[in-house]
């Protein structure tokens, strides 16, 4: 049983009912419209499109008054305002763009964060929202962000008032209904967004990427282009090779040029074949070096053209991306070949040419020499012996004429050597003191005899100990002043200064300048000084004289010592001829100067004295030079043995004693190099002085002369001091007193022997005389030696068995000096021989060895009974 | 008369300068090593040095070298049997060279040369 309804209760239920109708039509509506909008917003391309109608729908259909939408800019990090509705109040307007800026941190971040819209309220006010919604005009309001993601939204909707306005609400429904609606329009305005963004992105991806493509395919086709230009118009030709087959798959113009094959001839042909027989194997393993590296550089490769002439070709082959086909660029270099060979051939002509040239400028000189010798010694000699004053004066203009003729020779072979590059400069210690007191004993009189004042002056800071070319540096310093007092008139001045340019502790750059008062020069006339044949200019050279080499030499004599040669002149007003010379400065303790090593001329005369009874041996093919020469050393006092030819000399020295030997160089049947290595080869013949005369003047001539065992040389004319000088030297030092023949003086008594008995092995008279003829002393030192010597074979043979090279060659070397101060000639000789093996190795010399020791104890067997006999 | 030091690793050498220059009035130091000479040198000071090249320990070489750096005024005879350390010794600074067996006359002449030149 039902109880009937009232009408109260009826009315309301009728009033439910519409109310319940009227939300359910307002649901229905909106709804409808919120799948309206999905519609319209999917249709949309474009964001600022999406916004429009979001912001529309929010105030048209969601009801709100007004509705603002920012969007996140990238480039600043701000929210900025995108879409303004319901704000038509130009003073609202102006202040939205301030707005703009304002919008960042506290609240857009809340809102991240708690993922959540803000809804701020009269009811329920939001302070964080509070000020910036009043800024807005808006005093109640809803915030969310849309679209992006949480990291980066997209943009931010606020939407405000109307939310208690009966009129308005009543077209949406209830609040809830309301806040429903709202909520799905967010999600839709931001799926909406990020599809739009999506869509951008991909769409601009795809686009770049098409651009690229398109990009790449006209490059490509550009490269295609370039390449297929060089392929066709390139000079070296290019083929296309296969790999397995050394086959042409293609090949460009050039190539076809090149080899003078068709196209189609040449296709499909192996390369191999191509090239000629030699060369196949080298090509095969070019080929697998081109599989294995990927390409090979520069291999050159000698082919045949169709008409079968060779073509020496340079070919670079690269493996190309298709492995199976080679790229070979090939060019022709035949041309280029045969240019390097005739260069090649060309340049060995040369230098036999010149080598050649050299050669003969050496016998040239010889050529020379010799009959210059002839002259100046003969003249020289003549002048020695009564001559009339007539005679006197042309004998006297002979030797001189000779004399400047020698002059004028040695500067063409000066200027020769150092054309061929063939001058070498020596490096010795030498004192500039005595270079420029030699050039003032030159100069000093020619001035005088001229009339002209000279002097020579040095600065204190130039150092005068010093290494290098003495007579080069004198050389430029002669021909310079020379020059100078040439060019100077009577009562002139010629001024030589020195001074020190540069130095460092090893090394020194000195300043010679060479100032005369004479006639000068123009500055056309300086240009050419330094050129070879030139003088100021022809007129000078008939009025002067000179060949004009002089200055031409002292100029390459200057560089070749890291030196300059300048001038300063004026017509009329003198010259000053300016060097620089780079020269090393001695280190530690100076060598002493020449006057000071070579004894005062008393020593000199002690020296020549000393010459007087010794015996040389000559030995000299020309018969002028045998007399001038022979003439010269007797003059001295000297004993004089001739040998024409080296054999000769040889046969000589067999039976006579000589103190020394001169030695020409070039001789018929035995020269002089042959000769000494005969001599050499006999062991009496070790210390026998042998001094070379030579006319080469040649670079490695004097190397080769010592070489050979001589011990010094002269050079051709023969200079007499020079001879003479050489000649003390050697014979005094190398042979005191030994085998002076008629000098009773200095040989002893003989009854001074009678007290000594012939001992096997001693030449006791020369024995005696090396200790000055004191046999008491001279019989003490044999005692000594007895005594010493008793176990020399033992200690020997236990340095030999211990390997102590150092130790037998001492004890040789000790047994050498001995016997040599004790006249045990013979034991002597083969110690000496045994001290230089020992120098250097200990092996072969058994036999000098056990020679040695027979010796010894010759030597030791006959003093034991000399000295026994008187003991007992 | 001077007072020489005559520096030989060989005695018979030695012995044999000895007698040579005592005979010719000389005071004569002997050393057989050119080790010994700085020492020898600062102890007695004497006039002129004789030095042999080929010695075991200290040669003549060096002793040559080292009077030109000590006492550059001392004047040096050196001895060889080889005329190439000689020359060597020359171009050291030797005042004088002799060939081994040496010359006493020479010798002699030699030291009253030095001796002049002092």
């Amino acid at each position: 049983m039902s109880e009937p309804i009232s009408q109260s209760e009826f009315t309301k239920l009728k009033q439910d009912l519409a109310r319940l109708e009227g939300e359910a039509r307002a649901k229905t509506r909106i709804y409808k419209r919120l799948h309206a909008l999905g519609k319209s917003l999917n249709e949309t391309l474009e964001v600022e499109q999406v916004h429009t109608i979001a912001a529309r729908f929010a105030t048209e259909e969601l009801g709100f008054e007004k509705c603002l939408i920012f969007q996140h800019d990238d480039s600043n990090g701000w929210f900025r305002i995108v879409q303004a509705v319901g704000y038509q109040n130009p003073t609202e307007q102006r202040v939205l763009k301030i707005i703009n800026l304002l919008l960042s941190g506290e609240v857009v971040e809340y809102l991240r964060v708690s993922g959540k819209a803000i809804i701020h309220t009269q009811e329920e006010p939001n302070h964080m929202v509070e000020k910036l919604t009043n800024s807005l005009f808006l005093s109640e309001c809803t915030l969310e962000l849309f679209g992006g993601d949480v990291e980066m939204p997209f943009g931010l909707i606020i939407a405000g008032n109307g939310f208690h306005e009966p009129e308005r609400f009543s077209r949406i429904g209830t609040d809830s209904m309301r806040m429903l609606a709202l909520g799905n329009f967010i999600v839709q305005l931001s799926n909406s967004t990020n599809n739009i963004i999506f869509y951008k992105a991909w769409h601009a991806e795809k686009q770049y990427l098409e651009e690229n493509i398109l990009r790449r395919t006209e490059e490509i086709t550009a490269q295609k282009q370039t390449f297929e230009a060089i392929y066709k118009t390139s000079k070296d030709g290019i083929a296309i090779i296969d790999v397995e087959t050394s086959a042409f798959l293609d090949a460009n113009q050039a190539y076809l040029d090149m080899t003078r094959f068709s196209y189609d001839e040449l296709l499909y042909t192996s390369n191999i074949k191509l090239c000629v027989e030699a060369d196949r194997a080298r090509t095969r393993l070019a080929i697998q070096e081109v599989v294995e590296q990927g390409y090979i550089k520069n291999f050159i490769q000698t082919s045949l053209t169709r008409d079968g002439t060779p073509i020496i070709t340079t070919m670079s082959i690269a493996l190309m991306s298709d492995t199976s086909k080679m790229l070979a660029s090939v060019k022709d270099i035949t041309v280029q070949k045969e240019l390097e060979r005739s260069l090649t051939a060309e340049k060995q002509r040369a230098e036999s040419a010149a080598q050649a040239k050299s050669m003969f400028l050496a016998n040239m000189s010889h050529e020379i020499r010799t009959p210059m010798n002839a002259i100046i010694g003969m003249t020289h000699l003549a002048l020695k012996t009564d001559l009339d004053n007539k005679q006197r004066n042309y004998v006297y203009k002979a030797n001189h004429a000779a004399a400047s003729l020698l002059g004028i020779l040695n500067d063409i072979l000066d200027f020769s050597k150092i054309e061929a590059g063939k001058m070498a400069l020596e490096c010795t210690p030498f004192r500039l003191e005595d270079v420029l007191e030699h050039l003032e004993n030159l100069l000093s009189f020619k001035a005088e005899e001229k009339g002209i004042h000279f002097s020579i002056h040095t600065d204190a800071a130039v150092p005068t100990a010093l290494i290098g070319d003495p007579l080069r540096l004198g050389q430029i310093l002669i021909n310079l002043g020379n020059n100078a007092i040439k060019f100077t008139n009577m009562g002139g001045k010629v001024d030589i200064r020195v001074q020190l340019e540069k130095t460092s502790n090893t090394q020194a750059l000195l300043h010679f300048l060479i100032q005369d008062t004479g006639i000068g020069m123009t500055e056309e006339q300086q240009a050419r000084l330094f050129q070879s044949f030139s003088q100021a200019d022809n007129s000078t050279t008939r009025k002067f004289g000179g060949t004009g080499l002089g200055l031409a030499i002292c100029k390459s004599l200057s560089e070749l010592m890291s030196g300059h040669i300048w001038t300063e002149s004026q017509p009329g007003a003198g010259s000053t001829f300016h060097v620089t010379l780079a020269m090393l400065i001695q280190q530690g303790q100076a060598s002493p100067r020449r006057s000071e090593q070579v004894a005062d001329s008393a020593q000199v005369a002690i020296n020549l004295a000393s010459l007087t009874g010794r015996r040389v041996l000559l030995v000299e093919d020309n018969a002028l030079n045998q007399e001038v020469a022979s003439d010269i050393l007797t003059d001295y006092g000297m004993q004089v043995g001739i040998a024409n030819h080296g054999q000769e000399a040889l046969d000589i020295l067999k039976d006579q004693t000589f103190d020394c030997v001169l030695m020409d160089c070039q001789m018929p049947v035995m020269d002089g190099c042959t000769t000494t290595r005969e001599i050499r080869k006999q062991a009496r013949f070790q210390s026998l002085p042998i001094i070379a005369m030579t006319a080469n003047s040649m670079n490695g001539d004097k190397d080769k002369i010592l070489a050979v065992g001589m011990n010094d040389y002269i050079a051709k004319p023969i200079d007499i001091a020079n001879l003479i000088d050489t000649l003390v030297k050697w014979v005094n030092v190398q042979q005191p007193d030994s085998n002076r023949a008629s000098q009773p003086d200095k040989t002893l008594p003989s009854t001074n022997t009678i007290d000594l008995p012939d001992l096997p092995g001693i030449d006791t008279a020369k024995g005696l005389a090396q200790v000055g003829g004191k046999m008491n002393r001279y019989r003490k030192y044999l005692g000594v030696f007895l005594e010493d010597n008793q176990d020399f074979a033992s200690k020997l043979g236990h340095a030999l068995q211990q390997q102590d090279l150092e130790l037998a060659h001492r004890l040789t070397h000790t047994l050498k000096s001995n016997a040599a101060g004790l006249g045990m000639t013979e034991l002597h000789q083969t110690a000496l021989h045994l001290e230089n093996v020992y120098q250097t190795a200990l092996d072969n010399s058994d036999e000098l060895k056990e020679a040695l020791i027979s010796q010894l104890q010759t030597v030791l067997q006959g003093l034991h009974s000399l000295f026994e006999q008187h003991d007992t | 008369m001077a007072k020489i030091l005559v520096v030989d690793d060989d005695k018979l050498t030695r012995m044999m300068l000895n007698d040579a220059l005592s005979e010719a009035g000389h005071q004569v130091i002997e050393a057989d090593d050119g080790k010994k000479v700085a020492t020898l040198l600062k102890q007695h000071f004497p006039h002129i040095l004789i030095t042999d090249i080929i010695m075991p320990d200290q040669e003549g070489i060096e002793t040559i070298l080292q009077m030109k750096r000590e006492h550059p005024a001392l004047p040096i005879i050196a001895i060889s049997g080889h005329y190439n350390y000689l020359k060597m010794a020359e171009t050291f600074g030797a005042s004088a060279i002799m060939l081994k067996p040496i010359d006493e006359a020479q010798l002699l002449k030699n030291i009253d040369e030095l001796l002049a030149s002092l």
